[in-house]
């Protein structure tokens, strides 16, 4: 019986201890906003090692095509964390839309699967600075409470 | 000179045959979010590796008998019913998350989707281990996994802090994304002592018929192999730490992976990486796909050995063909293979404790192993790595939650 007890018990505590862990962890939406946007810029920095390697000729088009797909799902990802923030927080109506459109505006597969290299490197640029502008975003978000 | 000659390929398969998909994909993770800080979680997993698998193979080498047989006749069916369920569970996702690995792999070389390499990968796995010996698999995958070694190479082209290196192979508070840092830890850990490894490792060696001459053989086999095979995935973290890091690349996808040699060999990193990647998965599908035959064939007193035709020990055979279509059936819904990798690997550690608590059990017992039942040290060892195994259990879990 007291064994019974004791299993019950450490049964108990086990589970309280892994809720209690895991809802003390659970982000808020600036802390999601915040993980996307690492996200997104670690995508991009990605992004932009795949196209150095590809305009050498050392990855096949396929796999940057692939690259250019994820970034595309990143930056849409951070777009919609924006969405879920509250309106008074840091991050102002223009910073969201400026998100909110670059997934489609940094969309580089087409370019990709139409093999238009001119194309691809005026886009390459466009993501370098939309790497920067993402940095700055994600400064302000850690400044939030 | 047979046996010098046993130790060599001993080690080389070690070398092949230790590093695969868990491995890969904890350490590229590790090196790109936390730099060099989780280094100390790959020495203390290769540190219990080495023990565990010197275990398995000096137990098969003076009893002769493979361990789920052991425990089987020495502590009752009952007793291992529980553990054999779980390995079972382990291994077809083990199979699984290796398959998607070898598909991937084939994806960055040809350009064609994984999910349609599944089946070729499948029915060619089953063929290599249908028609061929057990000498034959191990030797060739592991002289072919030594490829494998460019992650070594390609760590040290970058000249990586030496200091900081070092720094990191004793434990430390990361200072952003705790829970992340603990599960990369605890999966770390997974990867090495999955189990699969030591089940397979003895096996192995009644297969290769060691006797008691062996032990020092073994011994060898486990501390040099096991610790070459961990400086492959040292060297995968410290190029993912050197190259991913300083541009806040977090490796959430294969394919974010795949550039890690790109700066250290430009013109063959790529393909280095996708060939890496294949062969090493390949290496451990076919080790995991047989221990998963053995260690069923040994819980149910089956006749079993891969040097054997198939017709001679037909359920073996049906074990490990039914094992590769579960594999393939679980890689053809379409999950992640990079997510499911981290899930097998913490699920590894979770259920260290179900698999390994019976098998040390068996160690200790004099009556079986006489003088080569564990010392002092292993059972210091062997106490730590249970303590590990059941905090790791209870970390993992709430840790699967919020940090993958």
């Amino acid at each position: 019986m007291r064994a019974q007890s004791s299993r019950v018990l450490a049964r108990s505590v086990l589970v309280a201890g892994s809720l209690a862990l895991a809802t003390s962890c659970r982000s808020s939406p600036a802390q999601h906003l915040a993980e996307t946007l690492d996200e997104a810029a670690g995508q991009l920095a990605v992004l932009d090692m795949g196209l150095a390697a590809w305009f050498g000729n050392r990855v096949p088009t396929a796999f940057l095509e692939r690259l250019a797909d994820e970034t595309t799902s990143k930056l849409e990802q951070a777009a919609s964390s924006a969405t879920a923030l509250p309106s008074d927080s840091a991050l102002s109506d223009s910073a969201r839309r400026t998100l909110a459109h670059a997934a489609t505006a940094a969309s580089l597969a087409p370019l990709v699967r139409s093999a238009d290299t001119s194309g691809i490197r005026a886009r390459a640029a466009q993501l370098s600075a939309l790497r920067f502008t993402i940095g700055a975003l994600r400064s302000r978000v850690s400044l939030e409470p | 000179m047979k046996k010098a000659l046993q130790l060599a390929l001993g080690i080389v398969t070690s070398v092949g045959g230790f590093f695969d998909i868990g491995n890969l994909v904890t350490a590229a993770q590790a090196g790109a979010r936390f730099r060099f800080q989780l280094l100390w979680a790959l020495l203390l997993g290769t540190f219990l590796v080495i023990f565990l698998v010197e275990m398995a193979g000096r137990f098969a080498a003076v009893t002769g008998k493979a361990i789920p047989e052991a425990v089987r006749e020495h502590l009752g069916f009952r007793v291992w019913l529980g553990p054999f369920v779980v390995l079972v569970l382990l291994h077809v996702l083990t199979i699984a998350v290796e398959l998607g690995g070898i598909c991937f792999a084939l994806q960055l070389l040809s350009g064609v989707h994984f999910a349609l390499w599944v089946v070729p990968v499948g029915v060619l796995v089953w063929l290599m281990i249908w028609r061929t010996t057990f000498d034959a698999v191990e030797y060739s995958v592991a002289i072919i996994g030594m490829i494998t070694l460019a992650f070594v190479v390609g760590a040290m082209r970058h000249h990586p802090p030496a200091g900081e290196v070092m720094a990191g192979l004793l434990p430390s508070r990361p200072d952003h994304d705790t829970a992340n840092y603990w599960f990369l830890a605890v999966s770390i850990v997974g990867a090495l002592i999955a189990p699969y490894l030591f089940y397979f490792y003895s096996s192995g060696a009644i297969e290769d018929e060691w006797d008691r001459t062996y032990v020092w053989v073994n011994r060898g086999v486990a501390v040099i192999g096991m610790g070459f095979g961990a400086a492959i995935s040292a060297g995968l973290l410290v190029a993912a730490a050197m190259v991913f890091a300083p541009l806040g690349i977090r490796v959430e996808s294969l394919n974010e992976a795949a550039l890690v040699l790109t700066n250290a060999f430009p013109f063959w990193g790529f393909a280095l990486f996708a060939v890496s990647l294949g062969v090493a998965c390949l290496g451990a599908m076919l080790e995991v796909t047989l221990s998963l035959a053995y260690t069923t064939a040994q819980t149910f007193g089956w006749r079993w050995g891969e040097s054997e035709a198939p017709h001679r020990n037909a359920r073996f055979a049906t074990v490990y063909t039914l094992a590769i279509v579960a594999g393939c059936a679980i890689m053809l819904t379409g999950l992640d293979p990079m997510k499911l990798t981290m899930v097998t690997m913490a699920l590894n550690a979770a259920m260290l404790p179900v698999v390994a608590i019976p098998f040390l059990l068996l160690m200790n017992n004099g009556h079986l192993l006489r003088e080569h039942a564990n010392g002092v040290l292993s059972n210091v060892v062997v106490g730590i790595t249970v303590l590990l195994s059941i905090v790791l259990s209870v970390v993992s879990i709430p840790l699967l939650v919020v940090g993958s």
